[in-house]
């Protein structure tokens, strides 16, 4: 793979061309088969920026890139040899042209989507800006995803009345199988990349959460990952971006998504948070299944029935009637656990299979604590206080819940 | 009453009186008839009149009817309608099918093309 940018005012243009061995088949780093479809993106920065450190444009290629790059990537820039390092030792790779040197910065920024766990994150950071991702469409290829309202997230995230930098992308639409979506899930921090030097940024400070970054959640592999290539401090990723002198920061990785949802709902931020992609001016749609998913954590953790006019006929309920492993079980059981009612809901049926007590979920309301040893020193330290006076630390029990996951 | 005179001879003078007293108090026989012809004639018109207004009321009715239910169940499109959104969905989904083909065929002919250029040409140039 060849990359190259070029920038045109306040828009930087990456071309990427397939060597020989590359292939339009990619692989995500969670095992995600991906298709490329085309070879051409942009990012729209906030203002004309002259000036990216070689690194930086690197990293904010190899997010867009690395699933269909075989063995070889070459930079239109030199590079430094630790980030040349990084992805020979992450990847089967030889990159170059190596020469460059490395950079650093001072500041923490918050990657915030608008959802619960990335305003949980900057419930924790009163201080540290936001970097806003917001979807455009590209010009090369037909947008059908219309109802995806990135603009509305955009919104919101000026709404908080933050220190705000909104890049705007069509990055996404670099996919076309299985849908236009982040190439890796890194390429949400391209646009914070690009604008480091700007913000003079150390870190990024991501809203990955305990299931994320520890239980194999989502699309991934459902058991304990400490080791986890994405998220863990030394994996390929975090490796990756320490060499360009952006750590990764996962300031919510030791709690579940139940603890994210209580501190946003309970921040300032509250009126603010969107976890739907789909709603307008009027609020989330309330018809989507992140809404149907979220809105089980949220009922559970406001201790109420829930409320949704999804029932277990409809296809976003579907998965739901089938028996387990889901996708963030964990809050599944929390749910099923805690919210009155769950017999007459869509979540009847999982409720059934998992037979999750208040007891036998308690694990989840509180903080793993090697998540905390992950984080770098100049910002552990508040991140740990906090968990120490809002969220409350698992016990050696507790932990053992976590580090036996997807072993039962 | 009428037979009566037939049947004795009273004096034309009484019979006079007695006929004068009882038109005096009686109606005649054919204002009767008159007024039954014409009482019967305002039944007939009534029962038209409510055999109209009942079937006024049944046209009302299932208006009403009709009304309550149209929001449960739309009146379906005009199938001339639907046809076209339908030609114009799968033109819609076959162009953009066609363009990601398209494009997927440029990143590869590019490819073919630095294969046999073997890499001097910077990869920021071409495919705009």
């Amino acid at each position: 793979m060849r990359v190259a940018w070029t920038r045109d005012d306040d828009v930087w243009r990456l071309d990427f061309r397939l060597d020989a061995d590359d292939d339009l088949a990619g692989t995500v780093t969670d095992g995600q088969r991906v298709r490329l479809a085309t070879n051409s993106c942009r990012l729209r920065l906030p203002y004309p920026v002259d000036d990216v450190h070689p690194d930086l444009l690197a990293l904010a290629a190899w997010t867009v890139v690395a699933p269909y790059t075989r063995s070889r990537i070459v930079f239109d820039r030199p590079v430094s040899a630790g980030l040349a390092a990084a992805l020979e030792e992450g990847w089967p790779v030889q990159a170059g042209p190596v020469g460059g040197s490395p950079r650093s910065g001072a500041r923490l920024a918050i990657s915030y989507s608008g959802g619960a766990d990335s305003a949980a994150v900057a419930s924790i950071l009163p201080d540290a800006p936001f970097v806003h991702f917001q979807r455009i469409s590209h010009p090369r290829v037909p947008n059908r995803w219309t109802h995806y309202r990135a603009d509305i997230l955009a919104k919101l995230a000026a709404q908080t009345g933050r220190e705000l930098t909104v890049v705007r992308s069509d990055l996404e639409f670099t996919l076309a199988e299985p849908r236009p979506g982040y190439p890796e899930h890194h390429a949400v921090a391209a646009g914070a990349a690009l604008m480091a030097d700007e913000l003079d940024l150390a870190g990024i400070a991501f809203g990955y959460e305990m299931g994320s970054r520890w239980l194999g959640g989502g699309r991934y592999v459902h058991r304990y990952t400490p080791d986890n290539p994405m998220w863990s401090a030394d994996g390929r990723w975090g490796r990756l971006f320490a060499a360009a002198g952006l750590r990764v920061v996962l300031p919510v990785g030791g709690i579940s998504e139940a603890t994210t949802m209580r501190l946003a709902l309970g921040s300032g931020l509250r009126r603010q948070v969107r976890w739907c992609l789909r709603g307008g001016d009027g609020g989330a749609c309330g018809t989507c299944g992140k809404c149907l998913y979220k809105e089980l954590i949220q009922a559970a953790v406001e201790r109420r029935p829930l409320s949704t006019t999804i029932t277990a006929d409809r296809p976003v309920a579907a998965k739901w009637q089938q028996p387990p492993p889901y996708g963030g079980q964990e809050m599944i059981e929390y749910g099923c656990a805690r919210v009155p009612g769950i017999e007459t809901t869509p979540f009847a049926r999982a409720a059934e299979h998992l037979r999750a007590t208040e007891e036998s979920t308690r694990w989840l309301d509180h903080c793993y604590r090697p998540a905390l040893d992950e984080i770098p020193d100049p910002w552990r330290k508040q991140i740990a206080d906090f968990m120490a006076e809002e969220v409350g630390f698992m016990t050696e029990d507790e932990a053992r819940r976590v580090e036996s996951w997807g072993q039962q | 009453m009428v037979r009566l005179w037939k049947l004795a001879p009273v004096p034309t003078r009484l019979r006079r009186a007695v006929r004068a007293w009882l038109d005096a108090r009686y109606v005649t026989r054919v204002d009767h008839r008159h007024d039954i012809r014409d009482s019967l004639w305002e039944v007939q018109a009534l029962g038209r009149e409510l055999v109209a207004l009942r079937r006024e009321v049944e046209r009302l009715r299932a208006q009403v009817t009709t009304l309550t239910e149209r929001p449960r169940a739309a009146a379906a499109p005009d199938p001339r309608q639907t046809a076209r959104w339908d030609e114009a969905h799968r033109l819609a989904h076959e162009t953009a099918t066609a363009v990601d083909r398209l494009l997927q065929n440029e990143v590869l002919l590019w490819q073919a093309v630095d294969r046999i250029d073997a890499g001097a040409r910077p990869a920021g140039e071409g495919a705009r």
